[in-house]
């Protein structure tokens, strides 16, 4: 193991979790072939606190009101557009994507999926139709616990996640 | 390193601890979490036999699936097309982040009268514009592969390409520029004289290989477009506004550009036809697959019952 690399673990329940059993991967720059640092693997403790956390995440965001949610969204897109250079630099040693690239689209696009998806929480609706005496009426609610997509060696995560991060996070 | 930062970002913007998890790990992460009962929905994006994989593995508990997966689409560019536009979209739907693009234009259909003015613009511009070097750098518009495994991966198929009679007319190698050693680099490739049985033209490959094929007729480019099991994007380019709108309507893909490429705004809705994938992503499409629908029947008056 080396002393020197960086680790980044799981991130859990608002915070970095440590696993249990010390296990990584390496994450090599694709421009350098160099390892620049490693991922702790989420393994069997980090998995149960992973479900254990987005039981009582979900009870607490469904709670909220659509228009909470978004403004607690379009909170997160000033962040991530104050914070584009940072995130770009981050994506390019990843994936090996010219920075370019990374700093005109990456971040800008997957903020304005989030601010998007933070004006459509509001919209969500449901219909209502008379039957003449009775009637029905429908609710939209979220599935339960939303997997979020599992990457296979993706050019840009970081714009997917945020594809797919803002949908689920209405 | 991107899913965490975006995590800690949420964090301070004060989603609630727990909305956004990151789990990072390989095969058995993946597992874990298309088998957990818990769990109600799984949204993946990747390769079609891996999608396979994961739908299978949450029908265990049958799980709700989206999935985005790979293509071979098509750009079919008419001899009336605006030559600059449609080599634009030729290049950026095979080079922009070295090909690692799920709706790539990777096989790309001109019309014969158009051919030799195209195949003479394209060689150019991709001789002299394309900058390939240390992805840090502001001027490098073309980087690196995501791993040595790709790397070889793409090659392999650029020498199927060779023994299979496609002519090589650009790239073909991997490489090292010169601000950058060591690191996963394959020159932009590309590929004419191609024939629709070549495994280049039938197989997504994931990196900056174009195969360029001639056609004559409308009808024949249309069927021959839609002759792969996926469907995930396609493109159309014409300024003919009748010929757009019908050539595009029949082709199977569900990402689909008339003289554009690549764009996806989150306005839009998205996903692909046949093998592509499963489910929409963006627009309010969303919004369907993203929640589920509860009817409530109120009885206002008594209940009709024969007891």
């Amino acid at each position: 193991m080396s002393a020197s690399l960086p680790v980044v673990q799981n991130f859990v329940h608002g915070r970095f979790l440590a696993n249990s059993t010390g296990e990584t991967f390496p994450v090599v720059n694709p421009a350098t072939g160099q390892v620049i640092y490693e991922v702790e693997v989420a393994d069997e403790s980090v998995q149960q606190a992973a479900i254990e956390s987005a039981r009582a995440g979900f009870a607490e965001w469904s709670a909220m009101t659509a228009i909470q949610r978004s403004r607690i969204l379009l909170r997160a897109v000033a962040l991530l557009r104050e914070r584009n250079d940072e995130l770009a630099a981050a994506e390019v040693r990843d994936t090996g994507k010219p920075w370019q690239e990374a700093e005109a689209v990456d971040v800008v696009t997957g903020a304005d999926a989030v601010e998007f998806f933070a004006g459509l929480a509001p919209s969500i609706e449901g219909n209502q139709q008379d039957l003449g005496g009775d009637f029905y009426y429908t609710r939209r609610e979220p599935p339960g616990h939303l997997r979020r997509h599992w990457r296979l060696e993706l050019p840009d995560p970081d714009r997917l996640l945020e594809i797919r991060a803002g949908p689920g996070l209405r | 390193m991107g899913a965490v930062k975006l995590a800690e970002i949420f964090t301070e913007a004060g989603v609630p601890a727990g909305v956004f998890n990151v789990v990072q790990g390989a095969a058995e992460v993946g597992q874990w979490l298309t088998h957990h009962p818990e769990i109600a929905k799984v949204s993946f994006t990747g390769e079609v036999a891996t999608g396979k994989k994961v739908m299978a593995a949450a029908s265990s508990t049958l799980k709700d699936v989206t999935m985005e997966l790979g293509g071979k689409s098509p750009l079919i560019i008419f001899d009336d097309a605006d030559l600059e536009n449609a080599i634009s979209a030729a290049m950026v739907g095979n080079f922009y982040t070295q090909g690692e693009i799920c709706t790539n234009g990777t096989r790309v259909f001109v019309h014969e009268d158009l051919y030799p003015r195209f195949i003479e613009r394209l060689l150019e511009r991709t001789r002299n514009n394309i900058k390939p070097g240390d992805p840090m750098n502001p001027d490098t518009n073309f980087g690196a592969l995501i791993s040595a495994k790709h790397r070889d991966l793409v090659l392999d198929y650029i020498a199927k390409g060779l023994s299979e009679g496609a002519t090589l007319s650009h790239g073909g190698r991997a490489f090292e520029p010169e601000d950058c050693k060591g690191g996963y680099f394959v020159e932009p490739t590309i590929f004419n004289d191609c024939t629709d049985d070549m495994t280049i033209v039938k197989e997504e490959i994931f990196g900056p290989v174009m195969s360029v094929l001639t056609f004559r007729d409308e009808d024949e480019v249309i069927a021959r477009a839609n002759n792969t099991d996926t469907g995930l994007a396609a493109g159309v380019f014409t300024n003919d506004i009748r010929r757009a709108h019908r050539v595009i309507h029949q082709i199977q893909a569900g990402i689909c550009w008339i003289n554009s490429y690549g764009a996806s705004p989150a306005e839009m809705p998205v996903g692909g036809y046949k093998l592509s994938g499963i489910g929409r992503e963006n627009g309010r499409e969303t919004i369907a697959h993203y929640t589920q629908i509860k009817s409530v029947y109120v009885g206002m008056e008594d209940l009709d019952a024969p007891f």
